[in-house]
């Protein structure tokens, strides 16, 4: 009851905490918005797309649907491949968008405190902050917070429309 | 409750467009023959029924406004004054605002009340036959580019569909559910007797499956008639003081609704690009020979697999040598290149290739043909161009029946699967080493019966690993696009396969040589490749296919080994 509790109680919380899904890409932790999150997914068959970017890693059959798979370690700018033995895929969707992100294990569930704090440089020298919406605390540990939204456009997931 | 109206209010909507349509082809009927009653008592009953739905469901100004076109018709019908150029004007006019309202109805939005006032002032001073007060221009919608013709009804758009299709397809369903209970039965028998019994019927779910397809598929299919029906119209009003002449053929030819949708804006281009580009002034016409009376052509047909839309026009045809300086100086041709005619022809889709003296207040609104192509090519279809100088043009647009399910070639490339619209394979043999040449500019070419077909190696379009780079141990598809072959070498044909397809910008985005993606019998999503595509991707951006088509015109007939 008390969980039931506390997770309606963050929901309705100003934007200084709620709740995250957290998950890790190589020796950091990350958290997005669990409302941004549809489900999480074993790692499935990816098909390939010719010529797309390397972040794009391709798409895969979400229950008929094709959605494309994009890889969280390469939009963050780390080297190494995404193949660890825990990788899932995190499906989010944004806007009428849907999409899979890959990572390397998810975590949790948890309320997360978000800082207004300004992000350290520090950190701007390790990952593509562009996609990084504001830190969060858990404890004493810090959990890098994605901005979803942002990082689908720059995954290239909402082109202006063209036609 | 409120469903119910919102219901009446989604048929009236639909009901609306397709009376206005109607009152705005018995007009143009009426325009050529005024004393043509049958036109003018269906204009009266189409507008009577729009009157009574509007006042039904409280829109008085449309309501109103039918009343007044109906006082103009009633003028019409006992013969106190006929149709002329004025009253067409006018009638023409208040369907345009009528079409405005109808469409406010549709957003929730309404219209200025002094608009409507001047729109019912000019039907009434029309109809007492007194000299106007208001011109007819003053009906217009303030921006014509805002009056909607046929946009998609409502957020989801409706279809309306014959109860006999509904019927066939509630046997079908029936059929299904019994066959599919023989399965269940037959498995409940013992394990000797099962197999073959369940065997027996799976056969015949699956055929009850493939019928209930086709027939579900067919429910999506509209008469192109929906699309030809605004074209007098368009014609009418471009006709500007000229006599065109429009003849529609084909009208029940059906394509998928989605098709419908899309393919409206390329032929409204091409339709206005005829009347505007192709057909001569009358002075012209009559010192060249011709008929002063300029005719525009659309023609539709199913060719196989296929639609084929043919508009064309007895104008003055493209002036090749116009099109020849334009594309040297925008560097499509090198000045030593000897382009051929097909060639000179197809340029004209090139983007940027408006030329400013094509372009008129008309025509010229900064779309180009290459957007016609372009937006022919995402559905999957293709756009040509024949034209004889002082003859006429005729541009052939071909498109598949239906965006949703298409029957495809599988092939592999490495570990990849892809699917080729079957459409586009003309064969698919081992290329033999004699029948493989190599230009010196690195392009290779393959043999085929006397001709000379580029040849694209799809693993480096798509920058895959191939199982092998020896050519004579890939398999060769040969394609059909509507310009030009094209050779495309793959590991293996796996076979064919009937693939439902789904975009891929649903999701993620257009992607570059790729028309979609489908999902295979194992749950695996393949790519459904675009031959167009995989043609510019291999011949670079814009055309060079075309610079290589020279090369391949002076390369022709010699003999270059590979290696």
């Amino acid at each position: 009851m008390d969980e039931s509790f506390s997770s309606i109680d963050t929901i309705a919380a100003p934007a200084n905490g709620g709740e995250y899904l957290t998950f890790s890409v190589g020796d950091e932790e990350y958290a997005c918005d669990i409302l941004s999150v549809q489900e999480i997914r074993a790692m499935s068959q990816i098909t390939p797309i010719p010529n797309a970017p390397a972040y794009v890693r391709g798409v895969m059959n979400l229950r008929g649907i094709v959605v494309p798979v994009i890889s969280l370690r390469a939009m963050l700018g780390l080297a190494g491949p995404d193949d660890g033995k825990f990788r899932v895929i995190v499906v989010v969707t944004v806007g009428m968008k849907i999409a899979g992100l890959l990572v390397d294990a998810v975590s949790d569930v948890l309320h997360l405190d978000v800082s207004e704090v300004p992000l350290p440089s520090e950190l701007g020298n390790r990952i593509d902050v562009s996609i990084v919406s504001s830190l969060g605390t858990l404890g004493d540990k810090f959990v890098v917070v994605l901005d979803v939204p942002r990082l689908a456009e720059r995954a290239g997931l909402n082109p202006p429309q063209s036609s | 409750m409120e469903i119910a109206v919102e219901i009446l209010l989604a048929t009236f909507l639909e009901e609306a467009t397709e009376l206005l349509s109607l009152i705005e082809s018995m007009c143009l009927r009426l325009e050529q023959d005024a004393s043509d009653r049958d036109a003018l008592g269906e204009m009266f009953r189409a507008a009577h029924s729009m009157k009574g739905a509007a006042a039904t469901l409280g829109y008085n100004d449309i309501a109103r406004l039918t009343h007044e076109q109906e006082s103009l018709l009633d003028v019409l019908r006992d013969g106190t004054r006929e149709l002329d150029a004025e009253l067409s004007n006018i009638l023409l006019s208040s369907i345009d605002f009528l079409r405005l309202l109808v469409d406010h109805a549709r957003s929730g939005t309404s219209a200025e009340p002094e608009h409507v006032e001047d729109a019912i002032a000019v039907l009434q001073h029309a109809a007492r036959h007194r000299p106007l007060t208001v011109g007819p221009s003053d009906l217009e919608p303030s921006s014509r580019e805002e009056a909607p013709r046929g946009r998609p009804a409502m957020g989801g758009s409706t279809l309306r569909v014959s109860t006999e299709r509904l019927d066939k397809l509630v046997n079908l369903v029936g059929e299904l559910m019994i066959s599919q209970s023989a399965v269940l039965q037959a498995l409940e028998l013992p394990p000797v007797e099962a197999q073959a019994r369940a065997r027996e019927a799976m056969e015949r779910l699956s055929q009850n499956t493939r019928e209930l397809q086709e027939q579900v598929m067919a429910v999506r299919m509209v008469p192109l008639g929906r699309v030809f029906a605004r074209f007098p119209r368009l014609v009418r009003d471009l006709s500007l003081g000229r006599r065109l002449n429009l003849e529609l053929a084909g009208e029940s030819t059906e394509v998928d609704k989605e098709m419908i949708e899309k393919i409206v804006d390329p032929l409204t281009h091409l339709v206005r690009n005829a009347a505007d580009h192709g057909i001569e002034s009358p002075e012209v016409r009559l010192a060249a020979g011709k008929d002063e009376q300029g005719t525009i052509r659309i023609a539709a047909s199913h060719q196989g697999g296929s639609v084929v839309i043919e508009v064309s026009d007895d104008g003055r045809g493209l002036d090749l040598e116009r099109i020849r300086a334009r594309a040297l100086e925008n560097g499509l041709l090198t000045a030593d290149g000897d382009a051929s005619r097909e060639r000179l022809q197809s340029l004209i889709f090139e983007p940027g290739f408006s030329t400013s003296e094509f372009v008129t207040d008309v025509s010229g609104r900064g779309v180009g043909l290459d957007v016609v192509r372009s937006n022919i090519e995402s559905l999957g279809g293709a756009v040509s161009v024949e034209s004889t100088r002082g003859v006429g043009t005729r541009f052939r647009v071909r498109l598949p029946l239906t965006l949703a399910i298409m029957d495809g070639l599988l092939l592999r490339v490495g570990d990849q699967t892809y699917v080729l619209p079957l459409a586009n394979v003309v064969e698919s043999f081992r290329p033999r080493r004699e029948q493989l040449l190599l230009l010196p500019s690195g392009f290779e070419l393959v043999r085929v019966r006397k001709r000379a077909v580029p040849l694209v190696r799809l693993h480096s379009v798509l920058n895959v690993l191939p199982e092998t780079r020896e050519a004579t141990q890939s398999v060769c598809v040969l394609l059909q696009t509507e310009s030009s072959q094209l050779g495309l070498l793959v590991d293996e044909v796996i076979g064919q396969a009937q693939t439902v397809v789904k975009s891929l910008e649903t999701h993620y985005r257009q992607a570059d040589g790729l028309t979609g993606a489908t999902i295979l019998g194992d749950g695996r999503v393949v790519l459904i490749l675009d031959a167009a595509g995989i043609a510019r991707l291999a011949f670079g951006d814009g055309s060079p296919h075309l610079a290589f088509a020279g090369e391949l015109e002076e390369n022709h007939g010699r003999e270059l080994q590979l290696n």
